[in-house]
């Protein structure tokens, strides 16, 4: 230890350099910015100078019906991916824990949607959905002889989630998986041994060493389903009317669209409290680092 | 052990399955990609095998030039952030004074959507006229915190002897770090070079907000246009252009997946 402390810290912070830097002016810096315009009414980006208005942004916010339909349906996307994915992900990661051959093949073509981007993996799905003439509507109609519209009102946020379904079940099996197999086998082989059925090893020996990896996927799904916005701009616009929207798709609109740019920093505001309150609730429940 | 066969068979079977249900969209967007939709029905999944979106994709328009300017930032992007993340991971793994602070705002900035930072990003690139430019686009994508986060977190897991006996043998802290610590963090590099990659090719958020002329705008970008276009979409053409956008990055991926696997696990194992 006294070799380094004589030797100092100049070179690390040489090499930390550049990425403070970008850590300062490209996230942080733009994420304060964010939240001191959510005070301002800000209409055009360039040339108009913003106006302090205190806390009148959020005001409006408590009072907008959009604002509480994009609140409620973006937590609506994590109800229904986060569950959906996490599970098929995990049998996927155990199924292939177990098979020998062709193991590569699988892992390759379950994560092929996600290595295609969003906007084109979505513009597959919005052809897919197109009514009566695209290929699930289409099918259901030969096969069922029913009329689904599957970008209605009731069916929008589940289609948009099943492209998701689709796209991240290969990713986050091989994340499983890499957990799975960071597992001794000589715990499972204690308790082959011991007489343990292979539904108690799951439930006892499994999921309590995968604890590190659960928390990280489930954030890592929390994440995804808040974050959505490529799927819907490609695939629903945010609507039928109002149906699809969430906060990112309702703040990009409000700015990018209506120009109240202050009133989208102040949804973003919102939107990066509920991110921190997710996070700290699910680290008291699940006890993560 | 006959059960255990069963289940073996059951499993080869779910997953034959499940893959071909992957697929299905895949070859979906194949399909229409050979449809001459301009003239053909979309529902005529068996019209003979039409090249003509392709030829118009690459005889006129902006697609080529869309293909340039992704390769163009998604190389740049690339190298740029390999070095800058790769040589951040290093020095954070080191743990000079104030390191715990930068960490902590490394996790707090992984866990932001980058939406959050589009407002204020795009007001100081407009003025300092870098929209529409490729610096401008490269440049909001270098710094990836996760990159940071992933590198530092195999950093740290290289036993301290390894340094302590080099700077005992007289190794400058360059050598020791292009010497010992990048050899080994290969698996590591290559997880974050392939991911950096597939990122900056597929990210849109970005291009959406910085580029408003149809010569800058990236793959995705461009195919985006395409779709949400006033004028209806042609599925033939939006179809060809979105399966060659894909192929550089699903390319790369089935070259680099037995790395790209194996640096997975060896991250998951380091945590």
């Amino acid at each position: 230890m006294k070799l380094r402390n004589l030797k100092g810290y100049k070179e690390q912070y040489i090499l930390l350099s550049p990425y403070i830097f970008f850590l300062f002016f490209f996230y942080i810096g733009p994420m304060i910015l964010t939240i001191i315009l959510s005070f301002f009414k800000l209409e055009y980006l360039i040339v108009s100078t913003p106006e302090f208005i205190g806390f009148k942004n959020y005001e409006s916010l408590a009072q907008d019906n959009i604002f509480w339909i994009a609140f409620k349906n973006s937590l609506f996307y994590i109800l229904v991916m986060l569950p959906s994915i996490f599970i098929l992900s995990l049998v996927i990661a155990e199924m292939l824990l177990r098979i020998k051959k062709f193991k590569r093949i699988f892992m390759i073509i379950l994560i092929i949607p996600y290595i295609i981007s969003y906007v084109i993996s979505s513009a597959i799905w919005r052809a897919m959905y197109m009514p009566s003439i695209g290929f699930l509507s289409d099918i259901f109609l030969k096969l069922f002889h029913r009329n689904i519209n599957f970008l209605s009102k009731e069916y929008v946020i589940l289609s948009i989630s099943l492209s998701h379904i689709w796209r991240d079940i290969g990713y986050f099996s091989l994340i499983f998986l890499s957990g799975l197999l960071s597992i001794p086998k000589e715990y499972y082989e204690a308790a082959k041994i011991d007489g343990a059925k292979s539904r108690q090893t799951f439930f006892h020996i499994t999921l309590p060493l995968l604890k590190p990896v659960i928390f990280l996927v489930v954030f890592m799904l929390i994440i995804y389903a808040l974050f959505l916005f490529t799927s819907i701009f490609i695939i629903s616009a945010g609507g039928p009317g109002y149906a699809s929207t969430n906060l990112l798709w309702y703040a990009y609109q409000v700015g990018w669209v209506n120009y109240k740019f202050g009133y989208t920093c102040c949804i973003l505001t919102v939107f990066f409290l509920l991110v921190i309150t997710i996070y700290l609730i699910q680290k008291k429940l699940l006890g993560g680092t | 052990m006959k059960s255990e066969k069963v289940i073996n068979i059951l499993i080869y079977f779910l997953l034959i399955v499940l893959s071909i249900l992957v697929c299905i969209p895949l070859f979906y967007l194949i399909r229409l990609s050979t449809i001459k939709t301009y003239t053909v029905a979309i529902t005529d999944y068996f019209a003979p095998i039409d090249l003509w979106n392709y030829i118009t994709l690459f005889t006129g328009g902006f697609f080529p030039r869309w293909m340039l300017n992704s390769i163009i930032i998604s190389t740049s992007v690339t190298i740029l952030n390999v070095l800058i993340v790769s040589a951040a991971g290093y020095a954070l793994s080191q743990k000079p004074p104030f390191s715990n602070n930068l960490f902590a705002l490394t996790l707090l900035s992984m866990s932001i959507p980058g939406f959050i930072r589009l407002v204020p990003l795009y007001i100081l690139f407009a003025k300092m006229n870098l929209t529409n430019t490729y610096f401008g686009i490269i440049f909001a994508m270098l710094g990836t915190p996760f990159s940071v986060f992933l590198m530092r977190q195999f950093f740290i897991s290289i036993p301290i002897d390894y340094r302590e006996s080099a700077l005992l043998d007289g190794c400058s802290e360059w050598d020791i770090v292009t010497k010992i610590y990048l050899p080994i963090a290969k698996p590591a590099l290559i997880v974050v070079a392939l991911t950096e990659f597939i990122n900056s090719w597929n990210e849109f958020t970005i291009p959406l907000v910085m580029v408003s002329t149809s010569e800058m705008a990236t793959v995705p970008l461009g195919i985006a246009t395409y779709i949400t276009g006033l004028m209806g979409v042609d599925w033939g053409i939006a179809s060809a252009a979105s399966v060659i956008g894909s192929l550089p990055t699903i390319i790369l991926f089935i070259m680099l997946s037995e790395h790209y696997m194996r640096g997975l696990v060896t991250l998951a194992l380091k945590r």
